[in-house]
C-alpha cells in the first residue's frame, strides 16, 4: 500500500516537474467527421422535431432546415473526399450524391405542399445550388429562374441572379450574364448590387468595352462604398478592393496615365487597397512601357508601399520613367524616396553583404544619375547665367540625397562638386561656399580642391555682402569662419596667382571688419592695402581700415594709418590719398573733441596733460591751438588757475594770432578773480584789454575796479582810461565813466576830479555828473557845480538814491558857501535875503539827509549843524540896517537873535541826529565820526577815509589750498573767511577785505563781519571797519563790541567808546580782537 | 552739516548706548574694522541712497569685467607674440613685427593693470559709499577721512595707470609705424607676405 502510494507520489511529482505534452492539431479530416456527426446529430433532432411539429406553421421550416443540413453534411463528405484524394479532378463520393438527393426532394416536397409560403424563395435557391453542385445546371437553371420569377423582390433573387449570371459568365453568354448582372442593380441598396456591378465590369471587359467596365467598377466602388457601416451578410469578396485593383487594365486603356494615382488614391477606401491597385497598375504600366503613368505610380508607391523588396522594384521603374519622360522637375524628391527606399531595404535583416553591396552600388548609381541628368537639363535650359531656381533646388536636393544615403560612395567628391556647382549656378554663394568647401576636403592636394577652395572664397564672400535680411546671423558667422578657413588654406598652399591671392586676401580681411571684429580687420586691411595699392581691393580696403578706426573710436590710430596711408612713398593711388586727408582731418577734429569730452567729466584721467600733449603733437596748427584751448576750458572747470595761466601763457607764445586770446584772458581773468589772486587778476585783465577784441573797455575796467578796490588810486584810473580808449560805441563810455566817479569821490581834489570828470559829462551818466557837480562846487564853481547837478535832480526817477543824494548834497554845498559868504551890508532887503537863503539851505541839507545813503544823511546832518551854527553866530552879529528906527532896529535885533537861537537848537538836533543815525545804521565814515566827536565839519564832509598802502601777500601753500576750496565753492563761507584771515595774515589787509565782504555776503554772521572790520581798518578803512566791528557787535559777539569800542577810542572818540560798550551787551567769545588778541 | 554727524544726541535712548556715551566711547567702527556693505533693499535707506549703493556696487562689477575683458585679451597677444617669434618670416620686416607685438602686448598689460586699479579704486569709493550713507542716514558711525584718503590715494594710482596706457599705446603707435614701413618695403620687393597672412596679423 505504501509502495502504491510512494509510486503515485513520484508519478505526480514527476508529472509536474515534466514539460507539457505536445497537443498536434486534430487533422482536417478528423474535423470534417466531427462536423459529419454533428450534423447527423442535428438531422436527427430536426427528424425528431419534424414528427412533433407536423401541421403546425413551423413544419415548412423543419422541412428546408432538414434538407439543409442533409446538403451540409454532403458538403463535408465531398471535403473529406477531397481532403483524403488532394486535388484529384474527378472525385467519386456516392454519400454525397445520396445525400444531395435526399436534400432535392425534400426542397421539392416543401415547394410542393408550399408553393407560396414564407420559405419558398430559400426552398428553390438551395435546390438550385443543390443541382449546381450535382452538375445539373439545367435545373439549377429552371430553379433559381422560378426564384426570380416567382419572388423578385426576395433577397434571394439577386443571389440566384448573380448565380445565373457567373452561369452565363463561364459559358462565355456575356449578353446574359450582363443582363442577369444589370437586373440586380436595379434592385434595392445591397451587398449583391456592388457586387453584380463588379461583375458587369468583368462582363464588360470580356465585351472589350473597357469605358463600360470603368463605369461598372466605379459604381460597383461607389455603390458598395454606399452601405459602409452596414453588416454585408454573405460577403465572400471585398468589392471595393477587388473592382479598384480589377480596374487597372481598363484605366491604363482609357485615361490619363500621368493621373492614375490621384485617380486610384480617391476610390480606395484604405491603404492596403490603394497599394495593391497602385501595384497592378505599376505593372500594368510596366507592361505598357507607359513611362508617364509609371511616374506617378512610382512615386506613390514609393511613399506609401509597404516596405518590401518590391519597392526596390518601384524605384527602379522610377528612375527609368523619369529617364524615359526627361521629367527632372522634382527630381530631387524622386531621389530623396529611392535613398530613404533603399536605406530602408539595407535596414532589412537577412541580406547577405553581397546583396547590400549590390544594392548599394546599383542605387547609388541611379540616385547620382538622376542628379547628373537633372543638372544636365538644369544647365541645358540656362538662359544666360541664370537657372531656373526651381529646377536648382530639385537637383541640389538630388545630391544632398545622394551624399546622405551613400556616404562611402567613390563618386562622393563628384558629387560633392556637382552640388556646388548647382548652388553656385543658383546664386545660393552660401550653400555653395560650404559644399566648395567640403569638395577641396573630399580630394585634397588637387588642381579641383584648389580652384574649389577658391570658389568657396568667392561664394562665402558675394553672400556676405548679400542685404542683412537674407541670411541669418548663424549663417554669416558660419560664413565668415569658413571663407577665413578656405582662405587660410588657401594662402598656406602658396600656389594661387596673384590676382586670386589679393581677392583672397582681401575677402579675409573683409570677413574680420564685416563680423564687427575691427581690431582684427586693422591689420589684414592695411596689409591689403601695401600690397594691392591701386586695385580696387585695395582702395576699398583703405577706406575699410579707416572707417574701422573710426568705428572703434580710435582717431589717434585713424591718424597714425592715414598718415601712413597718405605719405609721399606709400604706394596708394592719388585719388585715394586724397580721400584721406580730409579724413584724417575729421578724425583729428574728433580726437581732439574725444579728448576734451573727456575733459569735461572723466574721473581718474589726465585729460589736461592728454590735450597738452596733443597740442605738443599737432603744434603751429589750429588743432593744436584748440587742443590748448580745450585744455584750458578743462583747467578752468578744475578750478586751476596755475594750469589756466601756463595754458594761457602758451597760447599766448605759440598761437600769438588767436582770436581767442583776450576772451582766455579774461576767463583766466575772471578766474583768478574768483579765487581772490587779485594781482593775477589785475594783470590778466590787463594783458586782455590791451589786445584787440570786443571786451577791452569791460576788461580794462575790470582791471580798474579791481586796482580801486586794492587802493590802487592812480593804477585804477590808469586802467580806466584805458578803457576809454578802447571805447568804439558812445555806449561803452558809461562804465568806465561811472569807474572814474568812482575814484574820484575816494581820490581825487577837486580839480583833478574836475579835469577827469568834464570830458565824461556828455555821456549823460548821473553818477559822473554827481561827483563832477559836487567837485565843482568844493572848487568854488557854484553856477557850475549848481548846473551839472541839476540835471542829476531833473533826470529824477531812475538815478540811484546814493547819486541823488550825492547831487542833493552838493546843491546844499553850494548853497552853504553862498550862505556863509553872504553879506547883507546895510541893506535890509539883503538881510531878508540872508534870512530865506538859511532856509533855502536847511532844507537842501534835510533834503541830502533824507536820501536813503547813510554817508550823504551823515555828511549833510553834520554839515547843517555847522552851517546853522555859523550862520546864528553871524547873526547875534549883524547889525542893524541904518534904515531902521531904534525901535525897528531893536526889534530887528531880537528877530536875528531869536532866529539865531533856533538855529543853534537846529544845529544841536541835527548833530544829535548825525550821530544816531550813525549808530542806529551802523554808519562811521568821516562825516558821522565828526558827529560823534560831537564837533560839526568845518569843510565838506562827504569825504571817504583814505586806504593806506598795501602790502601785497606772497604766495604760500595755505592760501593756494584755501583758493582752491573758494573755486570749488565760491560760496564756501568758512572758505572765505579763512582766506581772508590768511590774506590779513600775511599782511594784505586789502585784498583780504574782499574774500571777507564775499563770506558776508554768502551769509556769513557776525565771525565773518569781525574779520572784515579788522581787515576793513587795517587797509586804512576806519570807517568801513567801525561798521562791520558794530554789526559783529550786534550779531553778539564780544570781540566785535570790543574792537568796536577801541576803534573809536583810537580813532579820538572816548565817548563814542563807552556808548558802545553800553549800546551793545556783552556777547559771546570768538573772533580775532584788534592787536592781535583773541 | 558737518561730515560726522552725532546720532547719540537723537537717539541716545537706550542704556548701552548711553553708556557707551557716559564712557567717551563713541562707536566709531571706521576707527578699528572695514565698513559694514549696505544692502540695496535696506528699508532704511531712501530711494536716492540706494541708488547710489547700487551704482557704487555696479562700478565694481563693471571694473572686474574690465579686467576679465583686459586679460583675455592679453592672453590673446601673448599666444601671438608666441606664434609670430615662431613661425613668421617677413625678412627685414619680422624685427619690427616683432616689436610690434611686445608693443602691443605691453600696451595690453598697461590694460590689466589699469583695469585692476579700476578695480581697487571702485572697491574703494563703494565702501566710502558704504559709510556716507551709513552716516548720513544714522545707521552707523564711520570715520570718513581715512576712507577719503583711501580714494584719492586709489585715484591718483588709477591716474598713473591711464599715463601708463596712454604711453604704451603711443609706443605701440610708433612700434606700428615702423612694422608697416618695413612692410611695404618688403612687399615692394617681391617677398613673401604668406606668414603674415597666416599668424602675423593681430588677432
Amino acid at each position: 500500500m505504501h509502495r502504491v502510494a510512494l509510486s503515485v507520489a513520484l508519478t505526480v511529482l514527476a508529472a509536474c516537474g515534466a514539460p507539457p505534452p505536445v497537443l498536434p492539431d486534430p487533422p482536417r479530416v478528423e474535423a470534417l467527421r466531427a462536423q459529419i456527426t454533428k450534423a447527423r446529430n442535428a438531422i436527427a433532432e430536426t427528424r425528431i422535431a419534424l414528427t412533433r411539429n407536423r401541421g403546425t406553421p413551423h413544419e415548412a421550416e423543419l422541412w428546408v432546415r432538414l434538407a439543409e443540413l442533409i446538403g451540409e453534411e454532403a458538403r463535408y463528405h465531398y471535403q473529406v473526399a477531397k481532403a483524403r484524394e488532394g486535388d484529384a479532378k474527378a472525385l467519386h463520393v456516392p454519400q454525397v450524391r445520396v445525400l444531395k438527393g435526399q436534400a432535392i426532394d425534400l426542397y421539392a416536397r416543401v415547394l410542393r405542399d408550399w408553393p407560396d409560403g414564407p420559405n419558398a424563395p430559400r426552398a428553390w435557391f438551395n435546390l438550385g445550388q443543390e443541382h449546381r453542385e450535382l452538375g445539373d445546371y439545367p435545373a439549377m437553371r429552371e430553379a433559381l429562374g422560378q426564384l426570380v420569377t416567382r419572388f423578385p423582390a426576395d433577397p434571394l433573387a439577386a443571389e440566384a441572379l448573380i448565380v445565373l449570371g457567373d452561369d452565363h459568365f463561364d459559358r462565355g453568354e456575356m449578353a446574359a450574364a450582363g443582363k442577369a448582372y444589370q437586373r440586380i442593380t436595379k434592385g434595392p441598396p445591397s451587398r449583391t448590387v456592388g457586387l453584380a456591378l463588379y461583375k458587369l465590369g468583368w462582363v464588360r471587359v470580356n465585351e472589350g468595352d473597357c469605358a463600360g467596365a470603368l463605369t461598372a467598377f466605379e459604381q460597383a466602388i461607389d455603390r458598395t462604398r454606399a452601405l459602409e457601416g452596414r453588416a454585408l451578410a454573405g460577403a465572400t469578396i471585398d468589392v471595393r478592393r477587388e473592382a479598384l485593383v480589377d480596374l487597372v487594365y481598363c484605366y491604363s486603356r482609357e485615361r490619363a496615365p500621368d493621373q492614375a494615382a490621384a485617380y486610384l488614391r480617391a476610390r480606395a477606401h484604405g491603404r492596403a487597397a490603394y497599394v495593391a491597385a497602385l501595384e497592378r497598375m505599376a505593372d500594368r504600366f510596366g507592361v505598357m512601357d507607359q513611362a508617364l503613368g509609371a511616374l506617378s505610380v512610382a512615386r506613390e508607391l514609393l511613399d506609401v508601399g509597404p516596405d518590401d523588396p518590391q519597392r526596390l522594384e518601384d524605384a527602379r521603374l522610377l528612375h527609368g520613367a523619369i529617364r524615359k519622360t526627361g521629367r527632372y522637375q522634382t527630381v530631387g524628391e524622386d531621389a530623396t524616396r529611392i535613398a530613404a527606399v533603399v536605406r530602408r531595404h539595407l535596414r532589412r535583416t537577412g541580406l547577405t553583404a553581397d546583396q547590400r553591396a549590390r544594392t548599394v552600388d546599383e542605387f547609388e548609381a541611379i540616385v547620382r544619375d538622376l542628379g547628373t541628368r537633372g543638372q544636365e537639363a538644369l544647365f541645358e535650359a540656362r538662359r544666360g547665367d541664370a537657372v531656373d531656381p526651381a529646377l536648382a533646388a530639385q537637383v541640389a536636393q538630388a545630391y544632398r540625397a545622394h551624399l546622405a544615403a551613400f556616404p562611402a560612395a567613390k563618386s562622393r567628391g563628384a558629387v560633392v562638386q556637382n552640388l556646388a556647382d548647382v548652388l553656385s549656378a543658383a546664386d545660393a554663394d552660401f550653400e555653395a561656399g560650404r559644399w566648395y568647401l567640403a569638395s577641396a576636403q573630399a580630394q585634397p592636394g588637387t588642381d579641383l580642391a584648389r580652384k574649389a577652395l577658391y570658389d568657396a572664397v568667392v561664394h562665402f564672400q558675394t553672400a556676405l555682402q548679400a542685404p542683412a535680411g537674407e541670411r541669418s546671423r548663424v549663417e554669416r558667422v558660419l560664413a565668415r569662419a569658413q571663407l577665413r578657413r578656405a582662405g587660410g588654406r588657401l594662402l598656406a598652399e602658396g600656389r594661387l596667382t596673384a590676382d586670386q591671392a589679393r581677392k583672397v586676401k582681401f575677402a579675409i580681411a573683409r570677413s574680420w571688419y564685416d563680423q564687427g571684429q575691427l581690431r582684427e580687420a586693422g591689420d589684414r586691411l592695411e596689409a591689403v592695402a601695401f600690397e594691392a595699392a591701386g586695385t580696387a581691393e585695395g582702395d576699398a580696403a583703405v577706406d575699410l581700415l579707416l572707417d574701422a578706426y573710426s568705428t572703434r573710436n580710435d582717431f589717434l590710430g585713424l591718424i597714425d594709418a592715414g598718415r601712413r596711408l597718405a605719405a609721399a612713398d606709400s604706394p596708394v593711388s592719388p585719388a585715394v590719398k586724397a580721400r584721406i586727408g580730409p579724413i584724417v582731418q575729421a578724425a583729428e577734429q574728433q580726437q581732439l573733441d574725444e579728448l576734451s569730452l573727456a575733459a569735461a567729466g572723466d574721473e581718474g584721467g589726465d585729460p589736461q596733460a592728454e590735450l597738452a600733449a596733443f597740442a605738443d603733437r599737432f603744434k603751429g596748427t589750429a588743432l593744436g591751438e584748440r587742443a590748448l584751448l580745450n585744455a584750458f576750458v578743462a583747467a578752468r572747470a578744475a578750478g586751476d588757475t596755475a594750469a589756466m595761466a601756463a595754458l594761457a601763457g602758451r597760447i599766448e607764445r605759440e598761437y600769438p594770432q588767436s582770436t581767442q586770446l583776450a576772451g582766455l584772458l579774461a576767463a583766466l581773468g575772471r578766474a583768478a578773480a574768483a579765487r581772490f589772486e587779485l594781482d593775477r587778476a589785475v594783470a590778466v585783465y590787463a594783458r586782455a584789454a590791451a589786445l584787440p577784441g570786443p571786451d577791452q573797455v569791460a576788461l580794462a575796467t575790470a582791471a580798474g575796479q579791481l586796482r580801486l578796490q586794492l587802493g590802487d588810486g592812480a593804477g585804477a584810473l590808469a586802467e580806466f582810461g584805458q578803457a576809454l580808449k578802447a571805447v568804439t560805441e558812445p555806449a561803452q563810455r558809461a562804465e568806465p565813466a561811472a569807474r572814474i566817479a568812482d575814484w574820484a569821490a575816494r581820490y581825487a581834489p577837486p580839480a583833478e576830479a574836475i579835469a577827469q570828470l568834464k570830458p565824461l559829462a556828455s555821456a549823460g551818466d548821473p553818477r559822473v555828473w554827481a561827483v563832477l557837480g559836487l567837485a565843482q562846487v568844493r572848487a568854488g564853481q557854484l553856477d557850475d557845480g549848481e548846473a551839472t547837478l541839476q540835471r542829476v535832480v531833473e533826470r529824477g526817477a531812475g538815478v540811484a538814491p546814493a547819486i541823488l543824494a550825492t547831487a542833493l548834497y552838493g546843491q546844499a554845498e553850494a548853497l552853504a558857501k553862498t550862505l556863509l559868504t553872504f553879506e547883507p551890508g546895510d541893506d535890509i532887503d539883503a538881510v531878508t535875503e540872508l534870512v530865506t537863503l538859511v532856509e533855502v539851505t536847511e532844507q537842501a541839507y534835510l533834503k541830502a539827509a533824507r536820501e536813503a545813503d547813510p554817508a550823504v544823511t551823515a555828511a549833510a546832518l553834520g554839515r547843517w549843524a555847522y552851517v546853522a551854527g555859523q550862520v546864528a553866530t553871524r547873526l547875534g552879529t549883524l547889525a542893524a540896517p541904518s534904515a531902521l528906527s531904534g525901535e525897528q532896529a531893536a526889534r530887528f535885533k531880537a528877530g536875528l537873535a531869536a532866529r539865531a537861537d533856533g538855529l543853534r537848537t537846529m544845529a544841536g538836533e541835527a548833530l544829535s541826529a548825525c550821530a544816531t543815525q550813525a549808530w542806529s545804521r551802523s554808519s562811521f565814515g568821516p562825516p558821522a565820526r565828526a558827529c560823534l566827536s560831537g564837533k560839526a565839519p568845518a569843510q565838506d564832509a562827504l569825504t571817504m577815509d583814505a586806504l593806506g598802502p598795501r602790502r601785497p601777500a606772497a604766495a604760500n601753500a595755505t592760501l593756494d589750498d584755501l583758493r582752491a576750496r573758494v573755486a570749488k565753492n565760491p560760496e564756501d563761507v568758512a572758505a572765505l573767511r579763512a582766506l581772508g584771515e590768511a590774506l590779513l595774515a600775511a599782511g594784505d589787509a586789502h585784498a583780504a577785505r574782499l574774500p571777507l565782504a564775499a563770506a558776508v555776503r554768502a551769509g556769513g554772521g557776525a565771525e565773518e563781519l569781525n574779520a572784515l572790520g579788522l581787515a576793513q581798518r587795517a587797509a586804512g578803512d576806519i570807517g568801513g571797519g567801525l561798521s562791520s566791528f558794530a554789526r559783529a557787535a550786534a550779531g553778539g559777539l564780544e570781540a566785535g563790541r570790543q574792537n568796536l569800542a577801541d576803534a573809536l577810542r583810537q580813532a579820538g572818540l572816548a565817548a563814542a567808546a563807552d556808548e558802545a560798550l553800553t549800546r551793545y551787551p556783552q556777547g559771546r567769545a570768538g573772533g580775532a580782537r584788534l592787536g592781535g588778541t583773541p | 552739516m558737518s561730515a560726522v554727524r552725532r546720532p547719540w544726541r537723537a537717539r541716545a535712548r537706550g542704556l548701552g548706548l548711553g553708556l557707551l556715551i557716559l564712557l567717551g566711547l563713541p562707536p566709531l567702527a571706521g576707527c578699528g574694522g572695514g565698513v559694514a556693505p549696505l544692502s540695496v533693499q535696506d528699508p532704511r535707506l531712501p530711494a536716492a541712497a540706494r541708488r547710489r549703493v547700487a551704482d557704487a556696487e555696479d562700478a565694481v562689477v563693471v571694473a572686474r569685467a574690465r579686467v576679465a575683458e583686459a586679460r583675455a585679451q592679453a592672453g590673446q597677444l601673448r599666444h601671438w607674440r608666441r606664434q609670430v617669434a615662431a613661425e613668421v618670416q617677413l625678412g627685414a620686416a619680422t624685427a619690427p613685427l616683432l616689436a610690434l607685438a611686445d608693443g602691443r602686448l605691453a600696451h595690453a598689460a598697461a590694460q590689466v593693470s589699469l583695469a585692476e586699479a579700476e578695480v581697487a579704486h571702485a572697491q574703494a569709493r563703494r565702501s566710502l559709499t558704504y559709510a556716507e550713507t551709513a552716516v548720513r542716514h544714522d545707521l552707523r558711525l564711520y570715520a570718513l577721512a581715512p576712507l577719503q584718503a583711501t580714494v584719492a590715494e586709489r585715484l591718483q594710482a588709477l591716474q598713473a595707470g591711464r599715463r601708463a596706457v596712454q604711453d604704451a599705446r603711443a609706443a605701440a603707435q610708433a612700434q606700428a609705424g615702423a612694422f608697416w614701413q618695413a612692410y611695404h618695403a618688403y612687399v615692394r620687393g617681391g617677398g613673401d607676405t604668406r606668414s603674415f597672412w597666416l599668424v602675423g596679423a593681430a588677432p
